[in-house]
């Protein structure tokens, strides 16, 4: 009232000003609802390019080993195989290890040490990953395969002769280059984003949380496992799969360290071939067949879907653990 | 805000709001031109082509950038030609064969590169493109076998039919007899070969399997050959992208074995092998004996037009006794009908592309012995030129600029 009698003008002003408001509104609308439309389109382009395998095999290609597009073999398995291969030994050399850096960083260093080292680690999670390759090609694969690869073969070899039992884990040629190669620096490469998200997760839990644990006579390490390490688990569990999708879907680093061969790895130390090394070796090539450039294009779309699968897995678990523990994660 | 920050920023609001109602005008009136552009460019009323401008009487060379992508063989070449070449930039992407036929073909390039020729397929899928031999080369099998020595002037013996071996996984072990009795007096180690492959669409590959298919039936029989065939299964090794990729992963792997082209072995101070030839000679590849391979290939083959199949042509297993076995040329791939290619947008372009590729076949083949291609011979660089002759724009034969 006061501004309309003051200034007779504002009343347009304001009137504009709505349009204005409405006219963001709308645009920031259509690109968040693009984002919908262009993940649909993805799928949809995939499955159409992919159509002609996925009338003629379907799924089925999921299971068959061999991948030889020049004469009619469409397998996609050994790539399948490679990806959960490689991610899975990533895992399970990140995991503990990030944990481990994020709750040193959290919990036990003082913060002379903790705030630069967060900082570094928090860096090399943005190091590009063809750098991650060429340090691979260099350093890891001649250190793997002088160092490492020998030793653990001679410890499966010595598990395998007190067992009487034969792993086929550590075994075959060591060459360096291979499947858990791969997987190694799969491990280095998603350990920085693991534990930078962890400890912004164990960051935030409340002081008095510790404090708690601590004045019923916890340890420090009980009431870091206690108190704070279930009350961070959703974020943790969050970091861990953000992880693991960079594992899946890395390309660069695994193309230049795994050896790129198209067959099943018949121990850790063989060459393998994941889908996103599959796709960067072959994307341009032209295949002698409509058919084959489906499969080609099938391998994509699996790997869109183990993705998607992996993201929705976790919002699940995350849904259902806010839901049994109330948000809060104190039992 | 809270609360009793209320009454101070309505001032500041109803003072700054005029300002904030520019601001926001400004915003939505950037978004909404940039919307309104997308749509026409969309809808191709602007930035497109205008065919109102093809002229085909265009004298200036424009600035047109000549984009090229393809095979990894010819990389050193291209990237002398585009160092040599002052006239327009040129900027060739190392992407292999397989993805320089796909490339031209989908016409996102001004010219694609590639070892292997079309094929019957390939070549439906691109009507209209030429194919123009710009150089040619040997492949080197390379291999990396650390503490064993050789005579001077020698090297490791291997023939086509044990190479088919050892690629097909049949002969694994470095001390094969296959291989020992090729080598009298070479202590080879008891370690398994380390067989590598290009993992990329290529066209090295393409020669080199083509030479294992001309060499073993079996081979022939179980893979035969083309740019990406179906690599068996060998104990150790697997593929590598590029030319590059191969030749890195040699020259760091011991007891390794694979295949690049000779030049690039050599620049890297790879080892590479002597061939048993069609007449029971080892040859070490140099120019000099892949050149003469060459000679002697033109000497029983006629090459066919440029518009036509080059399947049929192959510098696999000339008949010289001198001969190097595996060779291949590298071809050029563009449109007869510049202007069907969507990258050359004008009469100008296509001059400035036609004037580059006379000078590739002429001026530029000095740069090709340095890095041990052959320089074609003057046949060859004729019929070049009656290739580059036919191209047209518009209908109409394409004048060179200056």
């Amino acid at each position: 009232m006061l501004r309309r009698s003051r200034n007779s003008g504002q009343t347009f002003s304001s009137r504009l000003r709505r349009i204005f408001d409405l006219t963001f509104l709308s645009v920031t609308l259509v690109v968040a609802l693009g984002l919908l439309a262009l993940l649909t389109a993805f799928v949809l382009v995939l499955i159409n390019a992919a159509h002609l395998t996925l009338a003629r095999y379907g799924i089925s290609l999921l299971g068959n080993p061999r991948w030889a597009p020049s004469s009619n073999h469409f397998g996609l398995l050994p790539f399948v195989d490679g990806t959960l291969i490689t991610a899975a030994i990533a895992l399970l050399i990140a995991v503990p290890l990030s944990l481990g850096i994020a709750i040193f960083l959290s919990e036990l260093a003082p913060r002379w040490i903790s705030e630069p080292l967060g900082y570094l680690v928090e860096l090399l999670a943005a190091v590009p990953s063809v750098i991650f390759g060429l340090w691979g090609i260099f350093v890891l694969v001649p250190f793997m395969r002088t160092s490492i690869d020998p030793a653990l073969a001679s410890a499966n070899a010595s598990v395998d002769s007190t067992l009487h039992v034969s792993i086929p884990l550590f075994t075959g040629p060591i060459e360096g280059s291979g499947v858990f190669t791969a997987g190694v620096i799969l491990a280095i490469m998603i350990i920085p984003t693991i534990s930078a998200i962890s400890r912004e997760a164990l960051r935030a839990v409340p002081q008095p949380q510790r404090e708690g644990a601590l004045g019923l006579g916890a340890t420090h390490w009980e009431s870091t496992r206690i108190s704070v390490l279930s009350y961070a688990r959703i974020g943790i569990i969050a970091a861990i799969i953000l992880g693991l999708g960079r594992a899946v879907g890395e390309t660069m680093a695994v193309t230049m360290v795994i050896g790129n061969s198209d067959f099943i790895p018949t121990s850790l130390f063989s060459q393998g071939q994941t889908i996103a090394s599959l796709i960067a070796n072959e994307f341009l090539s032209t295949y002698a067949s409509p058919l084959a450039a489906s499969a080609f294009l099938e391998a994509a779309l699996v790997l869109l879907l183990i993705t998607l699968a992996i993201n929705i897995g976790a919002r699940l678990l995350v849904w259902r653990l806010v839901k049994s523990t109330g948000g809060g994660g104190i039992e | 805000m809270s609360a009793p920050n209320q009454p101070p920023s309505e001032t500041i609001q109803s003072k700054g709001s005029g300002s904030r109602a520019g601001w926001y005008a400004a915003v939505a009136v950037v978004v909404i031109v940039i919307i309104v552009f997308a749509a026409l460019y969309a809808a191709g009323y602007i930035g497109q082509k205008t065919t109102s401008t093809k002229q085909s009487t265009v004298p200036a060379c424009t600035s047109f950038t000549i984009t090229a992508a393809g095979s990894t063989f010819v990389e050193q070449l291209m990237a002398e030609w585009a160092l040599k070449y002052t006239v327009n930039p040129v900027d060739y992407d190392p992407v292999g064969s397989g993805a320089g036929i796909s490339s031209i073909t989908a016409k996102t390039i001004a010219y694609g590169a590639s070892d292997a020729p079309l094929n019957t397929t390939q070549a439906a899928g691109a009507p209209g493109l030429l194919t123009m031999p710009e150089t040619a080369g040997a492949v080197a099998v390379i291999f990396n076998l650390p503490g064993v020595s050789f005579h001077l002037g020698d090297s490791l013996n291997l023939t086509g039919q044990v190479l088919a071996g050892i690629y097909n996984g049949t002969i694994s072990w470095w001390n094969n007899t296959a291989i020992t009795s090729l080598n009298p007096g070479v202590s080879l180690p008891l370690v398994q070969i380390s067989v590598w492959h290009r993992s990329d669409g290529s066209g090295t590959s393409y020669a080199y399997s083509q030479f294992l298919s001309d060499s073993s039936s079996t081979w022939k029989s179980t893979i035969g050959y083309g740019t990406l065939p179906a690599w068996p299964k060998t104990p150790v090794g697997g593929g590598a992208k590029g030319s590059s990729g191969i030749a890195g992963t040699v020259k760091s792997t011991p007891d390794s074995l694979g295949y690049v082209d000779l030049g690039y072995a050599f620049d890297n101070q790879i080892t590479y092998a002597a061939i048993e030839n069609p007449s029971g000679k080892n040859i070490v590849p140099t120019a000099n004996n892949t050149a003469s391979a060459l000679a002697d290939i033109l000497a029983t083959t006629t090459l066919p037009a440029g518009a036509a199949s080059w399947a049929a042509v192959s510098m696999i297993n000339a008949p010289g006794a001198g001969d190097y076995p595996i060779a291949t040329f590298s071809y050029m791939l563009y449109y007869q009908a510049a202007d069907s290619n969507t990258v050359v947008a004008n009469a100008a372009d296509a001059s400035a592309l036609v004037n580059f590729i006379n000078w590739t076949v002429t001026t530029g083949q000095s740069y090709a012995g340095q890095f041990l291609y052959i320089p074609l011979p003057p046949a060859v660089v004729a019929a070049d030129q009656a290739t580059i002759a036919s191209m047209t724009f518009d209908g109409k034969a394409i004048a060179p600029c200056s």
